[in-house]
Formats: C-alpha cells, sequence, structure tokens
C-alpha cells in the first residue's frame, strides 16, 4: 500500500461538532515521512439529539492524484417485500433477499466516478454500487436482476443510507508541488445504526486506485438512546407495560387539565 | 433553533414539531370520530423515515393515550357505555384470535394481500357511501322536521325482526338499547376478525356497526369505541414490545403528547355537533381513504421494494 512509501506528517486540528480523522500535513520535498497518525477518538456517539455527524477529513495526497473517501458499514442479508401487479393492481408479490451487503455505503470523489480508472485487489470492494450488489440475489436472470438491484439502490438512497457524490472532493495544490491537500467535511446520515464502519481515503493515479488509508469508525448509543434500546431488546415485557401505563397516565393527566380549564 | 430529535428503535432522528403536529391532528380525528387514526398515522410516520414496524407498533401505543385521554372527556359528558364497550371487546378478544388464524390460512393460499386490500376498499367504499347518504338524507330531512331523528321510530327490518327473537335480552342503560349480548359479541368477533386480517384497529368499522346495527346513539358510539380501542391498543402494544422489540417510546411520547390534546379539541367539537353532523364527517374520511387506498392500488409505486410490516 501507497502509505508505506510516501505519507507524512501529522498534527491535530479540532474543530467543535467535527471529528478530524486523517490529518496528514504535507512535508512538501522531503525524505520519505513518518507514519500517519491519528489525532481523535473515532467515536461517534448517538444521544438523544443526534441527527446525524459530520466527519472531518483532512490529508495530504501526492500532487496531480485524484481522491475517493468512502464509508462503508458492516455486512448484512435484507429481506424486503417486492411489489407487482395482480389483476391490475400493485401489491406485494413476494420477498427477495440481498446477501452480505454493506449497511451503508457513502462514496465522495474527486472527480467523476467514469473517469477515476479502476481498483486494485487491495480494495476490498469496488467503488460502484455494481460492485457489490452484482451477485447479492443469487440465482436470478440478469434483466431482473438489474431492474431490482435499481430498486434497491432507490430506497437506500431514500434513506441517506447508500450515496455516491461526485465531484464533492475538493483538493487544493500546495507550494512545492509534491503535496496536494484533502481538506474536507462528510455527512454520516441520521439514520445510521450502532456498529463499526470503515472510513477508507483512496487515491487515483494514472487511472490506477490505491488504498492510502483505511481506519474504522465506532457508532454508539449513548444516554437516553441506549437506555430505551436496552429495555427494548432485553426487557421487551417490561418496557411494553411501561410504556402503556406513562400513556395512560399522560392521556388522563392531560385530560384532567383540559377538564379543569373547560371547567372555569 | 435544533427541534431534532433522536427514535433508538426507530434508528433515525426527526424534527420535534411535525410529529407533534401529527399527533393532535390524528387526536383530534379519534375525540371527534372514534376511531384510533392508525390508518392516518401510520402512513405519515412511514412517510417521516420511520421504518413500517416500528410505525405501526408505536402507533398502537399513542392510541392508549389519545383514547384513554378521550375515553375520559366522553366519560364525563356521560358518553360512555362500559358494560356494551366490555361485551363488545370480549368478541373482539374472540375475532382477533380467528382472524390471526385466517390470515395464515390466506397467506398460505397465496395472493393473501391481493384479497386483504380489495375486501378492505370495497368494505370502506360501501360503509363511506351508505353513510354519507343516509346522513344526508337525515340532516335534510331534519330541516322540515325539527324532532330528533336519531330518536324518531323506524320501520322494523329483517335485521330487526331477526335480533328481536335472540335469546339473553340485556339492558344496555347508556345506549338506551334492549337487545340480546349475541348480537355485540358477534358484531365484535366480526370486528375482530377484520381487525386482524387488514391489521388496523377497526374503529372504522366499529363505529358503522355500533350506529347501524345496534342502534346506539351516534354521541354514546364514539366514547365507548374509545373505550374499547383503548383496551385493544393496550394489549398491541405489550405484545409488540414483548415480541417484536418494535415500540419506540420516545417516538409514541412525543405523538401522545400531540394526540391527548387534540382527543380534547376533538371532543369538545363533538360535543357541538349533531349526531348526523359528525357521521357525516367521518363518511367523508372513510370515502377520502378508500380513495387514498384505491390509488396507491391502482398507481405504480415510486419504489417496487419496501420493507416488511404497517398497515399497508
Amino acid at each position: 500500500m501507497r502509505h508505506s512509501s510516501r505519507g507524512g506528517w501529522c498534527s491535530a486540528l479540532s474543530v467543535p461538532f467535527f471529528f478530524s480523522l486523517l490529518c496528514i500535513f504535507p512535508a512538501y520535498g522531503s525524505p520519505p515521512p513518518a507514519p500517519v497518525e491519528i489525532v481523535q477518538t473515532r467515536t461517534i456517539g448517538i444521544d438523544g439529539f443526534f441527527s446525524g455527524e459530520k466527519v472531518r477529513v483532512k490529508a495530504a495526497v501526492p500532487s496531480g492524484d485524484q481522491v475517493a473517501l468512502r464509508v462503508v458499514g458492516p455486512r448484512e442479508n435484507v429481506v424486503l417485500l417486492r411489489k407487482g401487479r395482480v389483476g391490475g393492481l400493485w401489491m406485494n408479490v413476494g420477498e427477495v433477499t440481498f446477501k452480505e451487503i454493506p449497511q451503508v455505503y457513502l462514496l465522495w470523489t474527486s472527480k467523476a466516478l467514469s473517469s477515476l480508472g479502476t481498483v486494485d485487489r487491495s480494495l476490498s470492494l469496488g467503488l460502484d454500487y455494481q460492485s457489490f450488489l452484482s451477485g447479492a440475489l443469487g440465482d436470478q436472470d440478469r434483466q431482473e436482476e438489474a431492474k431490482l438491484v435499481h430498486e434497491f439502490i432507490k430506497l437506500k438512497e431514500a434513506e441517506k443510507l447508500y450515496g455516491i457524490f461526485e465531484t464533492a472532493v475538493p483538493i487544493k495544490p500546495q507550494e512545492g508541488g509534491t503535496w496536494d491537500l484533502v481538506d474536507t467535511a462528510v455527512t454520516l446520515p441520521s439514520k445510521i445504526s450502532p456498529g463499526t464502519y470503515v472510513l477508507e481515503l483512496i487515491t487515483f493515479k494514472d487511472k490506477n486506485a490505491e488504498l492510502l488509508y483505511s481506519i474504522p469508525i465506532q457508532v454508539h448509543l449513548v444516554g437516553i438512546p441506549a437506555i430505551v434500546s436496552y429495555l427494548a431488546a432485553r426487557k421487551g415485557l417490561l418496557y411494553g407495560i411501561l410504556a402503556v401505563i406513562i400513556a395512560t397516565i399522560s392521556g388522563l393527566m392531560i385530560g384532567i387539565v383540559f377538564s379543569s380549564k373547560g371547567s372555569h | 433553533m435544533n427541534f431534532s430529535i433522536y427514535l433508538p428503535i426507530a434508528a433515525t432522528s426527526a424534527n420535534l414539531l411535525p410529529l407533534l403536529g401529527l399527533g393532535g391532528l390524528v387526536g383530534f380525528l379519534s375525540g371527534l370520530f372514534g376511531v384510533g387514526g392508525g390508518f392516518l398515522m401510520t402512513p405519515l410516520l412511514i412517510m417521516f423515515g420511520i421504518p413500517p414496524t416500528v410505525a405501526a407498533a408505536t402507533d398502537s401505543n399513542q392510541i392508549v393515550a389519545a383514547s384513554a385521554s378521550g375515553t375520559f372527556a366522553h366519560y364525563r359528558l356521560g358518553n360512555v357505555d362500559f358494560k356494551m364497550g366490555l361485551v363488545l371487546l370480549a368478541g373482539g378478544i374472540l375475532g382477533g384470535s380467528l382472524g390471526v388464524y385466517l390470515v395464515r390460512m390466506l397467506r398460505s393460499m397465496g395472493n393473501a394481500d391481493f384479497v386483504i386490500k380489495i375486501t378492505y376498499v370495497a368494505m370502506l367504499g360501501i360503509i363511506g357511501i351508505y353513510m354519507f347518504i343516509e346522513s344526508l338524507q337525515n340532516l335534510k330531512k331534519a330541516r322540515f322536521a325539527s324532532e330528533d331523528l336519531d330518536r324518531s321510530p323506524r320501520k322494523p327490518s329483517f335485521y330487526s325482526r331477526l335480533v328481536a327473537t335472540l335469546p339473553f335480552k340485556v339492558h344496555f342503560a347508556k345506549s338506551g338499547i334492549r337487545i340480546s349480548f349475541l348480537v355485540p359479541v358477534f358484531l365484535g368477533s366480526l370486528v375482530g376478525v377484520l381487525a386482524a386480517i387488514m391489521g388496523v384497529g377497526g374503529g372504522f368499522v366499529m363505529v358503522p356497526i355500533m350506529v347501524y346495527l345496534l342502534r346506539m346513539p351516534m354521541h354514546v358510539v364514539v366514547g365507548t369505541s374509545l373505550f374499547q380501542i383503548f383496551f385493544t391498543c393496550v394489549d398491541v402494544t405489550i405484545m409488540q414490545a414483548h415480541i417484536n422489540h418494535t415500540v419506540d417510546f420516545i417516538l409514541a411520547l412525543i405523538l401522545l403528547i400531540g394526540s391527548s390534546c387534540g382527543a380534547q379539541i376533538g371532543v369538545r367539537i363533538s360535543k357541538r355537533l349533531k349526531g348526523d353532523q359528525i357521521k357525516i364527517l367521518l363518511a367523508i374520511i372513510i370515502i377520502l381513504v378508500m380513495f387514498q387506498m384505491l390509488s396507491g392500488l391502482v398507481l405504480t409505486p415510486n419504489l417496487l421494494l419496501s420493507y416488511r410490516g404497517g398497515h399497508s
């Protein structure tokens, strides 16, 4: 991997509400730089007011290279209902299972995807959706598979869990001509689930891609969401009874408040 | 100012204000018409990005609050027939259990969704149109005759004569009727079967049944329907939380604040309306829901894949 032969680097930049995950400062014209240093915790806590999170990425990349950043979620099997026409009416006609696909796939590139080039074997996934969705349905005829994959992408993009954002990563050329600077913030959606995600920085030179850096991001629940989630998952019956009691008392209390106001 | 709040079971965040407004609107309908409002709430929650299974289960939880609030308000107005509510509830539990097996049977035969949706649309259409025409005629008659049409003598129909022959007659004082208790048990069972098949609370079917088949006064119908819905939703909430872990209490809490307040306003407005005016408004909403369901069946959907769960 290229980071063993290039590199350089590092100091922290902490911006409120932003995570500086990669910090790779240039060492213009210097000999092979020191290994990358990670400067801040890569943990995102989902609290009661979580509405997505911006992750700041600041990196030096070899001058002239193009860049792709991506966040890939844990793989899972997804079972979905499929709609079709029966007697001229639309309704659920069966289930489809997408096997071993990432929960989240978000990609930001510095240039159009088609102009970036091919990926090499060091990458676990290709860049476009087809590279991991193709074959996810098992034995399906090609036309049918293409149609279902298209619908699946529409569904995931509507949830903001999948997305490809071309020409969304600015690269700033630096003096000296050895390194360019990537300084951007990528947004993780509010629908992101607790789990381990991977943020990757890939560079492209002469249509060849290399994984420059890969770091895990831990997402977990904290505070009230953690308590509620624990109760719902582990103490379902108690949770249900509590939910009913609180709802009943709230409803009656509001009724009493209204009736006392109405009596004046 | 950021009004986003994270919903841990739905695993997404949502804006607080539209959720409060949505709760208020559904609670208002609940207090006014005696329906749970699941037909409206669940699809709207799905539109807000809530997973269908969580939307349906959480909806039941918030209806517990709205129906408690509405029942209390109607009780203070003397509009709840507890005896009739309990008999209907017993029938509903019986029918609900039967309906679950019926759903399993339909699914094993294939095309269950087709049968369910077509039945639902047809039933809503028939009930809505009948209710609309009947209420309109009554309102027109009321212009010329000032007598209370709810209590005017009716020509005995075949149904009335049949019901009159049944044994085990019980007097339901609040509703002002004397009827064999087998009738509400049977009708409650019928609604329970339909509710289990269609995955909704059944208020839409129960209210017209109380009005037309049990001949209860409209205001007592609304209060009694809410009383029954309360118990149904308590049961559904606990079962969903225990078995499927899909009740999002944070979401339910936001919705129930809105819906409990909305239910109170609905009850106050219902107090000022005549029985036929409430019926005609409910008929219009039933017809609108029928058209909304029909359009969902006829128009090509935006997405041909969806997650499991929900009412649709």
